[in-house]
C-alpha cells in the first residue's frame, strides 16, 4: 500500500510542476483515492479510472487463495475500501471505470494464488454487468451508469491522437477538466446527447458545478454504497440492527465495570498472583475494549450510526484505558510485587542455574547420550537447551536423524583447506547459536501482558500458549481441560450482548480469530511449533512445556514460560 | 446503447498467444459491448517499436472488431531505465499515450520529470500505475528468498 501513495506522490509532484497530462490506472486503497482527489483539488490534471472488479470485491473475497481473486494491483483494503472506491466514482473522483481485461492462462485460472500472473479472464464480458450494478447501487440510471464507462477527455484514446500529432495540450486548469463525455463513434453522438442531458437534469449541481475542489460533496442524490458481504450478512439476519440509543448506556455500563475491576483490585491487600492480579485486570481490560466489537462490525456492515458510534465515544473510552488502566500507580506497584515474590526468584533461580551448568540437570543414563551428542554438536549458548530437547524420551532414532546433516558436512569439510573448514564450522556455529537463542527459557514478566495489549496479535499469541500450557501440563495430571481460551470467548460474547449483538457466535468465533472450542485451540500457533520443529521433528509444544516442567520442577507452567 | 469504451485491456499479443489471442479477445469484447479499447504495452516484447505498435492498429482492419488504440512502452522494454523514442516512432505510429503497463515507475523522480516534459512539450497522456520500484523490488527479492514481504496486518479481532 505504502509503494502506491509514494508513487502517487511523486507522481503528483513531478506532474504538476511540468504540465503533462497523466492518466492513473487503478488506485486501490483508500488513501490512494483521498490523494487522487487532493490533487484534483490542487488543479492538477490528473484522470483516473479503476478496475470494476475493485468496486465489488475487497480483501475477504480472496478466502482460501481464489485465483480468481488475483488481481492487479490486488485486493488490498477491505470492504470499506471497495465502498470508497465506489463512492468516489460516483462523485467523479475517479473518472472512469474500466475491464482492466488481462487475460490468463487456464492453469493460472484454476491454480493456486501464487502460481501464474494476475488477471482475470473474461473481464470485458462481466464489465458490463457490474457496471450496471454499481450504477444501481450508486443510485443512478444505467444510461449515467454507463457514461463512466467512457473516458475522461485527457485519457479518450480518440481524441489523444488528435493531440498527440503535435497540438498543444489543453490548459490544465481544474475548471477545464470535466467528467465523463466519451467519444468512441459517431454513430452514437445523438445517443450521448440524450445521455448527458438525462444525466444533466438528474443532477443538476454535478452539472454546473466544474470538476474541483470539495466536488464530492455536490452530488446529494447518491446513496451510500451497499457492499454485496453486506447484503449477504443481512439476509442471513447475522447481524441485528446497529442502534446507538440502545449501545450508549450499554457501552456506559462496560466501562464502568472495568474501572470497578481496577479498583477493587488496587484496593486488594493481599500478595498479586496471576489469578488474582494480571487475568481479572486483563478481563477488564477486554472488556473496556469492547469498542473493538464495533469497530470489526463496522468493517463487515459499514452504516453512519456505526461509524459514529465509537467517534463519540473515544474519549470516554482513551480514558478509561490510558488514564485509569495505563497510569495507576498502585496497579504498577503489584506488578513489582508480583515481580518480587517468591515464586518468580524460584523460577530465576533455577533457570540460571540450568543456564550454568546444564548436565547436571540430566539424569544419569541420558547424561550419557547427552555427552555422546555433545560431541557431534558445536559449542555455544544454546547447546545447554538443544541438549535438554535430545534427551526426551522416544527421541533418540530423530536425534540420530537429526545429527546426520552435521556428521556429514563435518565430513565434507574434512577435505577441504583448514581454514575454510573452520570457517564454515564457525558459521554453522553461528547459525546454531542463532537458532538455539530463540529456544531459551524465558522469565516470567507480566509487564508486557498489559504494556502491549493494544497489540492483538501479542493478545492473542500470548493467549494461545497460556492455553496450551495449561493443556499440556493440566491434562497430563488430572485429565482436565483449560478453560482460558473458552473463557476469553465468553468475554467476548458477554461483551457483544452488552453491545446488542445477540448473535455474536456467528461473527466473533468464526474459525479464523479464535478457537471455537478447546480442542482446536490445542492446535499449536505457527512460531512455537515451528521452533519445536526445528528441534525435533515431531516435538510439540505441549511435550516441550511438559519437559520444561519436568526439567525446572515446576509445579504448573505459565504462558510466559512458553517461548513464543 | 452506444458502444463502451474500455481503458484498458490486454489483448496478451505479441507474445503471450497461449494465454489469450487477438481473435479470442476481439470477441470477447464485443460480447461485452466493447468497441474501442486502449490495450497497454506489456507484451513480449513490449510495445516500444513502431512495427509493434501497427501490428495492433492493423487489427482494426477486420470486420466487426473493436477499434484499438495502442499505448506505447514509456520507456525501452519497459525496464525504467531509457525513455522510448516516442514522439518520433510511436505517435506516427498511433499509440494514444504511453504506460508502463504493470511495470512499476522507474527509481528516478527526474526520469519521471523529463519523461511529463516530454509528455507536456508533445501533448500526449502519461498513463501511469503508482507503484514504487524499490517496493516492488524489496517485495520480489523476499520472494526469490522464499519469504513473503510484510503485507497488510489482519485487520479483524
Amino acid at each position: 500500500m505504502i509503494a502506491e501513495t509514494i508513487a502517487l506522490r511523486t507522481i503528483v509532484e513531478t506532474h504538476v510542476g511540468h504540465g503533462a497530462r497523466v492518466h492513473l490506472a487503478p488506485p486501490s486503497s483508500a488513501a490512494a483515492v483521498r490523494l487522487v482527489q487532493e490533487a484534483k483539488a490542487r488543479g492538477a490534471a490528473l484522470t483516473c479510472d479503476v478496475g470494476v472488479h475493485h468496486l465489488h470485491l475487497c480483501d475477504r473475497d480472496i478466502g482460501d487463495f481464489d485465483a480468481n481473486c488475483h488481481l492487479t494491483p490486488p485486493l488490498r483494503g477491505s470492504v470499506a475500501t471497495a465502498i470508497r472506491c465506489a463512492r468516489a466514482l460516483a462523485d467523479g473522483t475517479i473518472d472512469a471505470v474500466c475491464s482492466d481485461h488481462t487475460p490468463v492462462d487456464d492453469d493460472a485460472e484454476a491454480g493456486a494464488l501464487r502460481r501464474g500472473g494476475a488477471g482475470r479472464h473474461r473481464r470485458s464480458n462481466s464489465s458490463l454487468p457490474l457496471t450496471l450494478q454499481w450504477g444501481s447501487e450508486a443510485g443512478l440510471k444505467p444510461v449515467e451508469a454507463l457514461g463512466r464507462r467512457h473516458p475522461p477527455r485527457g485519457a479518450d484514446p480518440g481524441r489523444a491522437r488528435g493531440n498527440a500529432r503535435g497540438r498543444a495540450p489543453p490548459p490544465t486548469s481544474a475548471s477545464s477538466i470535466r467528467r465523463v463525455r466519451g467519444s468512441c463513434s459517431r454513430r452514437h453522438s445523438r445517443a450521448r446527447a440524450r445521455t448527458r442531458r438525462s444525466r444533466d437534469s438528474s443532477s443538476p449541481a454535478a452539472s454546473c458545478a466544474p470538476w474541483s475542489a470539495g466536488a464530492p460533496s455536490t452530488s446529494p442524490e447518491v446513496r451510500p454504497m451497499q457492499n454485496p458481504s453486506a447484503r449477504f450478512l443481512r439476509r442471513c439476519r447475522a447481524l441485528p440492527p446497529f442502534a446507538p440509543s440502545t449501545s450508549r448506556p450499554r457501552s456506559r455500563h462496560c466501562i464502568a465495570e472495568g474501572s470497578a475491576t481496577i479498583e477493587r483490585l488496587a484496593a486488594a491487600d493481599r500478595a498479586p498472583t496471576w489469578e488474582n492480579f494480571v487475568e481479572p485486570l486483563d478481563d477488564a481490560n477486554e472488556r473496556s475494549r469492547a469498542w473493538s466489537q464495533v469497530s470489526h462490525l463496522n468493517a463487515v456492515v459499514n452504516s453512519p450510526p456505526s461509524r459514529a458510534m465509537p467517534t463519540t465515544r473515544r474519549c470516554r473510552r482513551s480514558r478509561s484505558s490510558s488514564r485509569e488502566q495505563g497510569q495507576d500507580q498502585r496497579l504498577h506497584a503489584g506488578f513489582k510485587a508480583m515481580r518480587r515474590s517468591d515464586r518468580h526468584s524460584r523460577i530465576s533461580a533455577r533457570a540460571q542455574a540450568l543456564r550454568r551448568e546444564p548436565a547436571a540437570r540430566f539424569p544419569p543414563r541420558r547424561r550419557g547420550a547427552a555427552a555422546a551428542a555433545e560431541g557431534a554438536l558445536p559449542a555455544g549458548p544454546g547447546r545447554a537447551r538443544r541438549k535438554l530437547c535430545l534427551a526426551l524420551p522416544g527421541q533418540r532414532a530423530r536425534r540420530d536423524q537429526r545429527l546426520r546433516p552435521l556428521r556429514h558436512r563435518r565430513a565434507r569439510a574434512s577435505g577441504t583447506p583448514a581454514g575454510r573448514a573452520a570457517t564454515r564450522r564457525a558459521r554453522l556455529r553461528r547459525r546454531m547459536a542463532a537458532r538455539a537463542g530463540s529456544s531459551r527459557c524465558t522469565m516470567p514478566c507480566y509487564m508486557p501482558v498489559l504494556q502491549y495489549a493494544d497489540h492483538h496479535g501479542l493478545r492473542e499469541r500470548m493467549y494461545r500458549a497460556l492455553h496450551d500450557a495449561r493443556l499440556g501440563v493440566r491434562r497430563a495430571r488430572n485429565g482436565t481441560t483449560a478453560r482460558s481460551s473458552t473463557r476469553i470467548l465468553e468475554l467476548r460474547a458477554e461483551v457483544a450482548k452488552l453491545l446488542g449483538y445477540d448473535v455474536v457466535r456467528r461473527t466473533c468465533r468464526s474459525r479464523r480469530k479464535m478457537a471455537a472450542t478447546p480442542a482446536r485451540g490445542a492446535r499449536l500457533p505457527r512460531g512455537p511449533r515451528a521452533r519445536a520443529r526445528s528441534l525435533s521433528p515431531s516435538a510439540t509444544c505441549a511435550s516441550c512445556a511438559n519437559s520444561r516442567a519436568r526439567e525446572l520442577n515446576l509445579a504448573d507452567v505459565r504462558a510466559c514460560d512458553v517461548p513464543t | 446503447m452506444p458502444g463502451l469504451v474500455d481503458l484498458s485491456a490486454r489483448l496478451r499479443e505479441p507474445g503471450f498467444e497461449y494465454k489469450a489471442t487477438l481473435e479470442s479477445e476481439m470477441r470477447a469484447a464485443a460480447a461485452g459491448g466493447v468497441t474501442t479499447l486502449a490495450c497497454p504495452p506489456d507484451t513480449d516484447p513490449p510495445l516500444d517499436e513502431p512495427g509493434l505498435v501497427e501490428m495492433l492498429t492493423r487489427a482494426r482492419l477486420e470486420p466487426r472488431a473493436a477499434r484499438v488504440h495502442p499505448l506505447g512502452a514509456l520507456t525501452v522494454g519497459l525496464k525504467g531505465e531509457r525513455l522510448a523514442e516516442m514522439a518520433e516512432l510511436l505517435a506516427d505510429a498511433g499509440c494514444v499515450g504511453f504506460s508502463q503497463g504493470n511495470a512499476p515507475l522507474p527509481g528516478t523522480a527526474m526520469l519521471l520529470a523529463t519523461r511529463c516534459k516530454h509528455a507536456a512539450t508533445f501533448g500526449f497522456t502519461v498513463w501511469l500505475r503508482p507503484q514504487d520500484a524499490d517496493a516492488v523490488a524489496r517485495r520480489r527479492r523476499a520472494r526469490r528468498r522464499g519469504r513473503h514481504a510484510p503485507g497488510p496486518g489482519t485487520r479483524f479481532r
